[in-house]
């Protein structure tokens, strides 16, 4: 696979340790998630315990199937969790997180409507009044990089530009923590190498809405290239197999030593 | 009228390419590249040829090399590789050709079959509905033209 971030100077590059805030911003302690089946219940998550801080930028890697999903779908107050608790900025975290959005893997794009429509839907859903929602679609359209689609429709577009009206819109609701399910996994080669590129370079930009992620991905070089920390997981259930801080400064290029030694720690937690 | 066609390529592959080529080291074996990517031959040669056409890239002896600007583009912001880009994209004959015609049409609107039936009289060896499309695209990109696809029209971005 072929990544690594472009240049910038980069915040994380200038706060190389993240300050020890005073409640992270999100926090798992305990938490369990299991399925009930006709004839059997399916624990997806055991005893999970977890933390995000402000301004990271964490990744979560582990096989197909072992939970990730859910875990953004705890995150974002879609699915309650069967034990434990989640904290919002130190408080439990109850129903809808809406200072959360959501970019997909499939995009999740509504084909009727423009990149216009679709960014500024996501807007109106969370109560944005009209004229708010036009300045604010048009300011994050922009921001990816959409300017000039505004008018086009979804199959109009290369997978590349869907996936980023799905980051425009979930940018737009401003939320304090982006998280992204593969997001890049839908795209080729050059494309996804194209994307998260541009992925950094919003996350380094101080206009940045919020400026957390955690992004689930199963592909460990993604993961070494993007993140400061790599949360690894094992599977059925899924456990915290390990939670490393990736010290390499950006732009990071998938051919030093440095990262190479990180890909492989990573890869053998998994497999 | 000169036409030449542009490869049928998104531009975020194409910038994607630059970048991938850029990390090991600015040049790269065209083959081996393609291997390591897992892309068609043809394909990757579509993607370079448009990287090149771009002045992003160049391709000595069957190399691809990252040009100066390609090395401005991937320094640079996303609106300020925008900003590079519609500059190569705006000196393209065939965007010179779609420009002009949208100029001497009412409003600067044009139909979509005008220019399906200039391309195809000018480049019948290309697919003229795709090629129109990748002109609309890298025309949308580069915000020097509009198409809206419920009346099939293309315009002048004002």
């Amino acid at each position: 696979m072929i990544m690594s971030p472009s240049d910038t100077g980069t915040r994380a590059d200038s706060v190389p340790e993240p300050e020890p805030a005073i409640a992270p911003l999100l926090e798992f302690e305990n938490v369990s998630l299991s399925y009930s089946g006709e004839s059997h219940r399916a624990l997806a998550l055991d005893g999970l315990s977890l933390s995000i801080a402000e301004g990271e930028f964490v990744c979560i890697v582990g096989p197909s199937g072992c939970g990730k999903t859910s875990i953004l779908r705890l995150m974002s107050g879609l699915l309650p969790p069967t034990a434990g608790v989640l904290r919002y900025r130190g408080r439990p975290l109850e129903g809808v997180n809406l200072h959360t959005a959501i970019v997909f893997q499939n995009f999740a794009l509504l084909p009727w409507l423009t990149v216009r429509g679709n960014v500024e839907l996501a807007l109106e859903a969370r109560g944005v009044a009209r004229e708010e929602r036009g300045r604010r679609g048009e300011a994050y359209i922009d921001k990816v990089g959409l300017d000039g689609y505004e008018e086009a429709y979804p199959r109009e577009l290369s997978r590349g530009m869907k996936q980023r009206v799905g980051l425009a819109r979930a940018l737009a609701v401003e939320p304090d923590l982006l998280l992204m399910d593969e997001p890049f996994s839908a795209l080729d080669a050059l494309s996804s190498a194209n994307l998260r590129d541009e992925v950094l370079l919003l996350w380094q930009d101080e206009t940045f809405p919020g400026n957390s992620v955690v992004m689930v991905t199963h592909i460990v070089e993604e993961a070494v290239a993007m993140a400061d920390r790599v949360v690894v997981l094992t599977s059925h259930p899924a456990r915290v197999a390990a939670d490393i801080r990736v010290e390499l400064e950006r732009p990071r290029n998938r051919r030093d030593p440095g990262f190479l030694e990180y890909s492989d720690q990573i890869f053998s937690l998994i497999v | 009228m000169p036409i030449h066609p542009i490869p049928q390529i998104d531009l975020g592959s194409v910038v994607g390419l630059v970048k991938v080529v850029a990390d090991s080291g600015g040049r790269e074996d065209v083959y081996r590249l393609a291997r390591e990517i897992n892309y068609e031959f043809g394909q990757i040669l579509q993607v370079i040829k448009a990287a090149e056409i771009l002045g992003l890239v160049h391709t000595p002896g069957g190399d691809v090399e990252v040009t100066e600007l390609g090395t401005q583009v991937l320094r640079s912001s996303i609106l300020k590789r925008k900003e590079l880009i519609r500059e190569q994209i705006r000196r393209l004959p065939i965007f010179d050709t779609v420009l002009q015609m949208l100029r001497r049409a009412e409003d600067g609107r044009a139909d979509r079959d005008i220019f399906l039936e200039s391309f195809a009289l000018y480049l019948p060896e290309e697919d003229s509905e795709r090629l129109l499309d990748t002109v609309i695209d890298w025309g949308r990109y580069a915000e020097l033209l509009g198409y809206n696809d419920d009346t099939e029209e293309v315009y002048l971005t004002p």
